[in-house]
C-alpha cells in the first residue's frame, strides 16, 4: 500500500481560478493574520472594519489612502513592466531612493516656477532612477549576470547613499536632525483643486495608462511580451534581448524614481532618512497580484495603500503595531506563490495498491 | 570469451501512442562479443536499449541474463544486474573530481568504516544494532575516497584511460568525458556495457582510441552492445550486428560476412511512402550561395566542415543525412542564428555572413526551425501572437510605434483558414502551447510561407506531426517552390526527401559527400552515404557546388 | 597605538560572528541550489524566539535552543515553497523576511528595552588563558561568548561537512546538476531540504547571537541590514566556507573602521599641496555612513569579475543556483 500524490499539469487554468485567484489570496491573508489581531487580544472583526470601512468612508481616510497610493502605483509599475520580459526589479526600494535624492535637489536648488520645477524634478527623478538601475541592466544583458542579486545590492548601496546625504550634503541647516531642509512651496505637489486627492494621482494614472498602451498596443509591447515569454525564439525572430532588457530595467528605473519623488514632493515636503517604508518590496506582490496588466497594478497598489492607512488607523485606534500591514503583505504573497503552484497542477491524492503505474508516457525523440 | 549466449531479448513489444517502436523484436547478445545494433532513426534501437537498462518497461517480452529472467523496471535493477549503460549526453558534473563523479549517490563509507573491520561478533543483540547505527551514520558522515580512488585509478590505467582519477571534470575534453562515463559502469562491476551513438561526439583519432578500448574491455570477458547507424563503425569494431528496421528485427549477421552494401539495404529496405506529383519548374537566380561554410555546435565542436552550395529560385534541394550530422549547425548559420566560424553566406547576391537574423528576414529569408517549441514559437502566448512573431514590424499592422491587433488577429484567421489549422476558435485567445504538433507545424509554416520568401530553409518540417498535416505541409512546399521560392529542406525521412527535391545532397559528418537527383537516385546508395558507408572507399567525386543546370 | 588596533581587532571579531553565522548557513543553502532571502527575516524571528526565551526560562542556551527552532522552522515553509511547489526562490524569500519583520516588530514591542543576563564572555578552558595574552588578536578572538566560538568551530565543521562527508557530496551535486545528481540516485528533494532547513537554523543562531551574546537586548529591526550582508557574503566568499571567516572578518573591519573613523586622523596636514583635494576624498572614503556599501561594492565587483571571466572555472557559482528541480515523467 502507497500513498500517493499525484501531480498532472494542467492544460487550461479554470476561469474560476484565473479571476478568483487574487480574491482568494487576500482574504487567506486576511484571515490567517486575523490570528496575529487575536493573540493580542484585539476582535480581527472590529480591527478589519476600522481598517476597510473607516478608511474607505471617511474623507481624510480617502485622502490618505489616495496620496499613499501615489508611489505606491509607481512602484508598482517598477515591478510590473521589467517583469513582462520575465525580470525581477528587485531593486526598485533603491531606485526609488535615489530618484528621491535627485528630485529633491533639484527642488531645493533650481529656482523656477512649479510649473517647470514640478515636472524638472520629476525627469531628473526618473532619470537617477533609470541609471541606478543601468549597471544592473548591462550585467544581466550582456553577462547573464542575475539582476535578482545586483539589483539587490545596489539598493542597499543606495539606502546608504541616502542616509548619507541627508546627514551630510543635503542636510537642513540648522538642527541636527537627517534631513533635508523643507522643498519650496512650487516644488511641491499641490492638490488637485476642488477635491482633496493630491495632484500626483492624475501622473500616477496617466502612466498607468501610457503602460497599458505600450504593453497593449505597441510593437516595442509585443516585443517585450515575446521576449519575456520565449528569448531565444525572441532573437531569431530578430528581436534584439538586449535592447529589452535595457528598456525594461531602466523603465522601471524611471517609474521607481517617480515614486521617490511623488512621495517627497507630495507627502513629506523634505527628505527624511526614513521616509518610505518599504514601498519598493511591497511593489513586489503588487506586481504579482497585478501582473495581467497595468490597471489591475493600479488596483492593487490602491488596496494596498487602503491597508497602509487601515493599519496606522488600527495603530492609533486599537493600540495594534503598524506592522500587522507588514505580516498581511508577506501572507498575500504566501498565498498568492501557493495558488500559482494550484494554477498550474491538479492534485490527486490517492491510495495505490502496486506500483505498476510507473510506467513511460512518451518517447522522448530517437527511437 | 567463451561464444555463449549471455543476454537475450525475447520478443519484446514496447508501444507508445501512435507508434510501436519494438515489434516483438528478440536479440541475443553473445558474451565477450562486440554486438552492433544498426538501424536509422526511428528504427527502435534506442528504445529497445532502454528496455535492457531498466528504463522502460516493455509491453510483452522477456529479457534473461545467463538463461536467468531479469525484472527491470529500474536503471537501478539493471546495474544490480550487472548491465550499464553510457548515454550520449554525458550525466557529469563539471564541478567534481572524476573519482567524486564515480562514486555520487553510493554513499561507500571511509576505510575505518568499510565492513567487516573492527566487528565484534561475540556481543548480543545490542552490539549488532550500533554496528548498524555506525554504518548508518559512516554511509553519509563520511566520504570513503581512498578505496575508490585506488580502485578507479588501476582500473583506469589498466584500460590504458590515460585519467588523473582526482583532477575535476570540467578539464576533461570530450573523449575523456566519455571515457569517465565508462569508468562508472565499470566501476559498478557491469558484465554488459550499452553504448549510445558513442562516436557521435567524438573525432576520427578519438573514435579509433574508444574502439581500442573496447578490444581492451572484451579481452577482459566484457560484453558489449553499441547502438549506431554508422556503417564503418559497425565494420570496424562489431563482431556481429543487429539490423532494427520500423521496429522490426530484419536480421542478425556476423559482421564479417556482410558489405556495407547489404547492411544499407537491410536498414534501409525498399518502401516508398507517398507518391506526389511533381512538375519540373524552370529555375531562376541564385537566391543561396553558401562557400566553404564552417560552424560550431553547442559545445564550441567543429559541426559544419565547409560546405559550399548554390540555391537557385524555384529548386528545392534535399539535404539527407542521419541527425547530428551537422543539419542543424548548416540549417541556423544559412538563416543568420548561428555564427558562422568560416566562409560565407550570401542571399541574392548580397553577403550576410554573421549579420544579425533581423538582416537575414529582411532580406527574404524564412525558417522553419528543427525544435519549433523552443526556436519556432512562444508557447504561453497566443496563436495570434505567434502568427506575426516576425512580421509584426509590417505596416499593414499599423504606422509607426502602434501595433494594431485587430488587423494581426484578422490576418491570423485568414492564415488559419488557409493552412487548414485545426483547434482555433480564438486567435487571440488560444496559445501555441495548446496546438497539436501538426497544427503548430502548419502554423509555423504558414507564417513563415506568407511572407513569399526568396529561400526558405525547413529543418524536419514534417517530423512528429500527424499524417494528414504532413501531407498538407509537403503539398505547400511544392507549391511555394512552384512560385518561385527556393527551398532547403533537411530531413531525416528519405522519402520526403526523395519525393519533393530537384536535388539530393547528403550531408555526413559536417560535409556534403554525395549528390544526386530523384530521378538518377539509388535508395541504397543514398542510405549506404548516409551512414558513411562510400566515405573514402571509392573515389567518387563530391558534387560540385552548383549542379551545372542551365536556366530553360 | 596598540590599544586602537586592540580595540579596532575586537570590533572586527565581534561583529564577524553574526556574518559568519548567517553566512555559513546561506552558504549551505545555496550550495544545494536554494537562494534564501529571508534570512534577515530568520535572523530577527530568532533573535526575539531566543530573546523572549531567556527573559521567560532565565536560560540562554534554552534561549538558544528555541531560536534555531524557530528559523528551520521558517525555513521548512521556504522550502517547502521552493521544492515542493517550485515557487520562484526570490520572492519567496523575501516574503519571509516581510513576515519576520513584521511578526517581530508586532509582537516584540513588549521586550523592546528588556534586558537580560545572556552568554557571558569567557576563555576557552585549559589553553585559554594562554591564548588571551597573544596581543590585539588574543582578548579580541579568545575572550568571547559560547555563540562566538560555536561561529568559529563551525567553520571548519561546514567545510569538513561539505568536502569529507558522502552526504556533502550529494549537496553540493544537487546544487550543480540536479538532473545527473537524480540519475545517480541522489534523492534531490531531500538535499535541498536538509540544506534550507540547516541555512534557517544557522539563520536562527544567528539572530540569538545578536540578542544573547552580542547586544543582550531586543529592539526591533536589530538586525539591521545583518542578514543582507550575510547573502553577499556568500557571494564575496565564492562559495567557500574558508572565505566565508576572511569575508566576514573584512566586512567586520568596515563595520569596525566606522566605529572608529573618528579616531584615525587620516587627513593630511594643510601644509600639503594635495591636502585640498585628498582631504575631502578622505573624509567622503571615511564616512561611516558611506562605510556601509563598502561590503556590497566588494561583493558586486567579485561577482562581476568572476563572472566575466572562464565559465568552468573553480570559483563560478554553483550552477543551478535559482533553478528549481522538478523530475521529469518517468
Amino acid at each position: 500500500m502507497e500513498f500517493n500524490v499525484e501531480l498532472d499539469a494542467r492544460e487550461d487554468v479554470p476561469q474560476w481560478m484565473e479571476y478568483g485567484t487574487p480574491v482568494f489570496t487576500i482574504l487567506a491573508a486576511l484571515a490567517v493574520s486575523g490570528i496575529a489581531l487575536f493573540a493580542l487580544g484585539v476582535n480581527p472583526i472590529v480591527a478589519y472594519e476600522v481598517m476597510f470601512f473607516q478608511t474607505l468612508t471617511t474623507e481624510f481616510g480617502l485622502t490618505e489612502t489616495v496620496a499613499k497610493a501615489v508611489p505606491l502605483i509607481f512602484a508598482g509599475l517598477a515591478v510590473y513592466v521589467p517583469l513582462k520580459a520575465q525580470l525581477w526589479n528587485i531593486g526598485a526600494e533603491g531606485q526609488l531612493f535615489i530618484g528621491a535624492i535627485a528630485g529633491t535637489w533639484i527642488g531645493l536648488n533650481v529656482s523656477l516656477p512649479m510649473i517647470a520645477l514640478l515636472p524638472l524634478m520629476f525627469v531628473g527623478a526618473g532619470i537617477a532612477g533609470a541609471l541606478w538601475v543601468a549597471i544592473p541592466a548591462v550585467l544581466r544583458a550582456k553577462w547573464g549576470i542575475n539582476e535578482i542579486i545586483t539589483t539587490l545590492l545596489f539598493t542597499f548601496i543606495a539606502a546608504d547613499v541616502k542616509n548619507y546625504v541627508v546627514r551630510g550634503p543635503m542636510q537642513a541647516p540648522g538642527a541636527n536632525f537627517p534631513q533635508t531642509a523643507q522643498l519650496p512651496l512650487a516644488a511641491q505637489l499641490p492638490d488637485i483643486p476642488g477635491l482633496g486627492f493630491p495632484i500626483g494621482i492624475l501622473l500616477a494614472i496617466v502612466f498607468v495608462a501610457l503602460t497599458y498602451i505600450l504593453v497593449n498596443h505597441t510593437r516595442l509591447g509585443f516585443e517585450i511580451t515575446f521576449i519575456g515569454a520565449n528569448d531565444r525564439a525572441a532573437e531569431q525572430a530578430g528581436m534584439s534581448k538586449y535592447k529589452i532588457y535595457l528598456f525594461v530595467l531602466m523603465a522601471g528605473g524611471a517609474f521607481a524614481g517617480f515614486a521617490g519623488i511623488s512621495e517627497i514632493s507630495g507627502v513629506q515636503t523634505r527628505l527624511r532618512a526614513f521616509f518610505a517604508p518599504g514601498y519598493g518590496f511591497t511593489a513586489i506582490p503588487i506586481a504579482l497580484l497585478g501582473r495581467n496588466g497595468a490597471f489591475q497594478v493600479m488596483l492593487a497598489a490602491l488596496f494596498f495603500a487602503v491597508i497602509f492607512v487601515g493599519g496606522s488607523s488600527i495603530e492609533t485606534l486599537l493600540s495594534v503595531p503598524a506592522a500587522i500591514v507588514d505580516i498581511i503583505q508577506a501572507l498575500i504573497i504566501l498565498f498568492l506563490l501557493t495558488a500559482e503552484f494550484f494554477k498550474q497542477y491538479s492534485v490527486d491524492l490517492s491510495l495505490n495498491r502496486d506500483r505498476e503505474s510507473r510506467g513511460v508516457t512518451q518517447p522522448d525523440g530517437e527511437i | 570469451m567463451s561464444g555463449d549466449p549471455f543476454v537475450r531479448m525475447d520478443n519484446i513489444t514496447k508501444t507508445f501512442p501512435g507508434v510501436i517502436a519494438n515489434d516483438d523484436v528478440s536479440i541475443t547478445v553473445r558474451e565477450g562479443e562486440i554486438h552492433g545494433l544498426l538501424g536509422e532513426n526511428g528504427a527502435g534501437k534506442s528504445t529497445l536499449m532502454k528496455v535492457l537498462y531498466g528504463l522502460y518497461s516493455a509491453d510483452s517480452g522477456e529479457v534473461y541474463l545467463n538463461n536467468e529472467r531479469l525484472e527491470l523496471s529500474s536503471p537501478q535493477d539493471a546495474i544490480d544486474a550487472g548491465i550499464g549503460m553510457v548515454h550520449q549526453h554525458f550525466k557529469l558534473i563539471p564541478r567534481l573530481s572524476v573519482a567524486k563523479n564515480i562514486i555520487l549517490g553510493r554513499r561507500e563509507p571511509a576505510a575505518a568504516f568499510r565492513n567487516g573491520s573492527g566487528a565484534d561478533d561475540s556481543g548480543p543483540v545490542s552490539s549488532v544494532a550500533s554496528s548498524n547505527v555506525l554504518q548508518w551514520l559512516a554511509a553519509r558522515f563520511t566520504l570513503g575516497l581512498d578505496e575508490p580512488v585506488k580502485k578507479i585509478q588501476s582500473l583506469a590505467d589498466d584500460y590504458g584511460f590515460d585519467i588523473d582519477v582526482s583532477a575535476p571534470v570540467w578539464e576533461l575534453d570530450v573523449g575523456e568525458r566519455q571515457r569517465v562515463e565508462i569508468l562508472k559502469a565499470l566501476y559498478r562491476d557491469v558484465d554488459l556495457l550499452i553504448l549510445d551513438e558513442p562516436t557521435a561526439v567524438l573525432s576520427p583519432t578519438e573514435a579509433e582510441r574508444l574502439f581500442e578500448t573496447l578490444r581492451k574491455l572484451t579481452d577482459q570477458g566484457l560484453s558489449i552492445i553499441i547502438i549506431t547507424h554508422k556503417l564503418k563503425e559497425v565494420q570496424s569494431i562489431t563482431d556481429r550486428v543487429t539490423v532494427l528496421r520500423d521496429g522490426e528485427n530484419v536480421g542478425t549477421v556476423e559482421t564479417a560476412d556482410v558489405s556495407r552494401e547489404e547492411l544499407a539495404k537491410m536498414m534501409v529496405g525498399r518502401d516508398v511512402l507517398f507518391e506526389i506529383e511533381k512538375e519540373s519548374v524552370s529555375i531562376g537566380t541564385p537566391v543561396l550561395e553558401a562557400s566553404n561554410l564552417r560552424a560550431d555546435d553547442e559545445r564550441g565542436i567543429e559541426a559544419l566542415s565547409g560546405v559550399d552550395m548554390t540555391l537557385h529560385e524555384g529548386e528545392i534541394i534535399g539535404i539527407a543525412g542521419v541527425s547530428g550530422n551537422g543539419q542543424m549547425e548548416l540549417a541556423e548559420t544559412l538563416v543568420g542564428v548561428r555564427e558562422a566560424t568560416g566562409g560565407s553566406v550570401s542571399i541574392n547576391g548580397e553577403e550576410l555572413t554573421n549579420k544579425p537574423p533581423r538582416s537575414f528576414i529582411d532580406n527574404g529569408v524564412s525558417f522553419v526551425p528543427e525544435d519549433r517549441h523552443r526556436d519556432g514559437c512562444a508557447e504561453p502566448l497566443s496563436v495570434m501572437h505567434n502568427a506575426i512573431m516576425k512580421g509584426y514590424t509590417s505596416n499593414e499592422f499599423g504606422a509607426g510605434l502602434r501595433l494594431d491587433y485587430e488587423s494581426t488577429a484578422s490576418y491570423t484567421g485568414s492564415l488559419v483558414d488557409e493552412f487548414d489549422i485545426r483547434g482555433i476558435t480564438d486567435v487571440s485567445e488560444i496559445t501555441a502551447g495548446e496546438l497539436s504538433g501538426g497544427n503548430l507545424q502548419k502554423l509555423i509554416l504558414a507564417r513563415e510561407i506568407d511572407r513569399n520568401p526568396d529561400l526558405l530553409v525547413a529543418n524536419q518540417p514534417t517530423r512528429g506531426v500527424d499524417v494528414g498535416a504532413i501531407e498538407f505541409i509537403r503539398e505547400r512546399l511544392l507549391e511555394q517552390r512552384d512560385s518561385g521560392t527556393g527551398i532547403l529542406l533537411l530531413s531525416e525521412d528519405l522519402d520526403e526527401i526523395l519525393d519533393l527535391s530537384d536535388r539530393i545532397l547528403v550531408i555526413y559528418e559536417g560535409e556534403f559527400v554525395y549528390e544526386t537527383t530523384p530521378d538518377a537516385a539509388d535508395r541504397r546508395r543514398i542510405g549506404l552515404e548516409m551512414n558513411g558507408g562510400d566515405v573514402g572507399q571509392q573515389s567518387q567525386p563530391v558534387a560540385a557546388a552548383d549542379g551545372g543546370r542551365s536556366e530553360s | 597605538m596598540t590599544g586602537l588596533l586592540a580595540g579596532l581587532a575586537n570590533a572586527t571579531v565581534n561583529a564577524s560572528t553574526v556574518l559568519i553565522l548567517a553566512g555559513l548557513g546561506e552558504l549551505i543553502s545555496e550550495r544545494a541550489g536554494v537562494l534564501n532571502l529571508g534570512v534577515e527575516g530568520m535572523m530577527l524571528v530568532g533573535a526575539l524566539t531566543g530573546f523572549v526565551t531567556t527573559v521567560v526560562t532565565g536560560s540562554y542556551w534554552l534561549g538558544l535552543g528555541v531560536a534555531v527552532f524557530a528559523g528551520g522552522l521558517m525555513a521548512l515553509i521556504h522550502g517547502f515553497l521552493c521544492i515542493s511547489l517550485n515557487s520562484d526562490q526570490a520572492v519567496s524569500g523575501i516574503m519571509l523576511t516581510l513576515l519576520g519583520t513584521g511578526l517581530t516588530t508586532y509582537f516584540g514591542n513588549s521586550y523592546t528595552g528588556n534586558s537580560i543576563s545572556g552568554f557571558p564572555e569567557r576563555t576557552i578552558p585549559i589553553i585559554g588563558d594562554f591564548l588571551v595574552e597573544i596581543p590585539i588578536i588574543g582578548p579580541a578572538v579568545f575572550q568571547s561568548t559560547a555563540t562566538d566560538y560555536i561561529a568559529l568551530l563551525l567553520v571548519p565543521l561546514v567545510w569538513l561537512f561539505l568536502y569529507r562527508t558522502n552526504i556533502g557530496l550529494e549537496l553540493i551535486s544537487v546544487g550543480e546538476d540536479p538532473e545527473t545528481a537524480d540519475t545517480m540516485g541522489v534523492d534531490v528533494y531531500k538535499m535541498r531540504y536538509l540544506a534550507v532547513v540547516i541555512g534557517g537554523v544557522l539563520a536562527g543562531a544567528a539572530g540569538a547571537h545578536l540578542s544573547l551574546s552580542f547586544n543582550q537586548i531586543w529592539s526591533t529591526g536589530m538586525t539591521a541590514g545583518r542578514g543582507w550582508v550575510a547573502v553577499a557574503l556568500v557571494i564575496f566568499a565564492r562559495w567557500r566556507p574558508g572565505r566565508i571567516l576572511l569575508g566576514a572578518y573584512l566586512f567586520g573591519l568596515f563595520n569596525a573602521l566606522q566605529l572608529y573613523s573618528q579616531a584615525f586622523d587620516l587627513t593630511l596636514g594643510p601644509g600639503s599641496p594635495v591636502a585640498g583635494i585628498a582631504n575631502p576624498i578622505i573624509d567622503f572614503v571615511m564616512n561611516p555612513t558611506i562605510m556601509s556599501t563598502y561590503p556590497y561594492i566588494v561583493t558586486l565587483l567579485v561577482l562581476v569579475i568572476t563572472v566575466v571571466r572562464a565559465e568552468n572555472s573553480e570559483l563560478a557559482q554553483p550552477s543551478a543556483l535559482v533553478q528549481s528541480y522538478t523530475r521529469e515523467a518517468d
